[in-house]
């Protein structure tokens, strides 16, 4: 497997989501979703109702539905640093399972940003386990050395950092800095959390391609299995540094 | 009473112009869910009206799930669909998998449309 055979896995899975809604303009909420395999349609619900998506899978089945609202907090969140972030919404976190190990066509930075924060969060919280992280340049990795200190050194978490060499730090106490020439580091952007505990089922990845310029593609999972490969993939590829 | 259009009212002189059944079946959340979108598109099937009132009712607070689902579906099959279509205002096809909005009377088009702007202000 590789980066991007788990891209091909992911982006054949099918998704509906269906927009109801007063207004064909809200149809605009969940575009960032809408790939080849993700459907997006719009059925219609009589004036000044509250519109919300309905998710279906494949076969038409029902996977979860939410307010507009609360998908909107999630294509244009505020970006928080882990450890202030007060418990999220539970209707929030709810809802990227919802989407969970759904394509996204077209995520800016600080959309991906939110969902990276949220799992640095859920790997700060756990406090054991191991964390992967690859970075797109070095200076994107000097800007999360703050966090990634605090990470390493303050719980148990083994921290591995990956970047392509140019401008990569010499080292981050307490984490592993895996500096590789690999066009795929550098080329995707990735955070992997398998917790100690396999059982606790706190496991989450981000997979990412920066296709333009600011415009990224790719899916978060909670998947055990999936996030288990993509571990197993970069342990048994890029191993010790 | 005073702010509402009057046109919401046209149709409504006398309350019991709608039978007690009627009154009772609009008395439920999830039951208006069904006629308003039933109302929109005239049809739909069981299993659309359980997306749609699941969304509708439960999505608001947050993330509906396929548990919510379930509940919604088997109160639809049991209690609702059953209420409104004993009071005239819907009819299932032969295999109850497509529920059709009866024709309604201009009193019932009138206590619909403004239980309707009720709901949209609440």
């Amino acid at each position: 497997m590789s980066f991007a055979s788990v891209f091909e896995e992911v982006a054949a899975r099918r998704r509906s989501l269906v927009v109801y809604s007063a207004t064909e303009d809200d149809l605009a909420a969940v575009a960032p979703f809408a790939t080849r395999n993700v459907t997006v349609e719009f059925r219609r619900l009589p004036a000044s109702s509250d519109p919300f998506v309905v998710v279906r899978d494949g076969d038409g089945g029902f996977v979860g539905s939410t307010s507009l609202d609360t998908l909107e907090h999630l294509t244009r969140p505020e970006v928080t640093p882990p450890w202030g972030v007060a418990d999220e919404d539970a209707a929030h976190r709810a809802f990227r399972e919802l989407l969970d190990t759904t394509l996204f066509a077209s995520f800016d930075r600080q959309q991906l940003l939110a969902t990276v924060r949220e799992f640095e969060e859920r790997a700060w919280r756990v406090g054991e386990g191991r964390l992967h992280v690859g970075f797109q340049s070095g200076r994107a990795l000097a800007r999360q050395v703050p966090v990634y200190r605090r990470l390493a050194g303050e719980t148990d978490l083994d921290v591995h950092l990956y970047v392509q060499p140019g401008e990569a730090p010499r080292a981050i106490p307490d984490a592993t800095l895996h500096v590789e020439t690999a066009a795929e580091i550098g080329a995707y952007w990735f955070f992997v959390f398998v917790p100690a505990d396999p059982d606790t089922r706190q496991h989450c990845a981000l997979l990412a391609e920066e296709r333009a310029p600011g415009d990224f593609y790719g899916f978060w999972t909670y998947e055990r299995r999936l996030v288990d490969e993509l571990l197993g993939y970069l342990e048994s590829t890029y191993g010790s540094p | 009473m005073s702010d509402r259009e009057p046109d919401s009212r046209r149709g409504l002189d006398r309350l019991d112009d709608v039978d007690d059944a009627v009154f009772a079946a609009l008395a439920d959340r999830e039951r208006r869910a069904v006629v308003y979108f039933l109302h929109e598109h005239g049809t739909a099937t069981v299993a659309e009206l359980a997306d749609v009132v699941t969304g509708w009712v439960h999505g608001a607070r947050g993330v509906a799930t396929s548990d919510d689902r379930e509940r919604v579906r088997v109160a639809l099959h049991h209690v609702h669909l059953p209420r409104l279509a004993a009071a005239g205002l819907v009819t299932y096809d032969a295999d109850g998998q497509r529920v059709e909005l009866a024709t309604l009377t201009a009193a019932e088009e009138a206590l619909v449309a403004w239980a309707a702007d009720v709901d949209a202000d609440t």
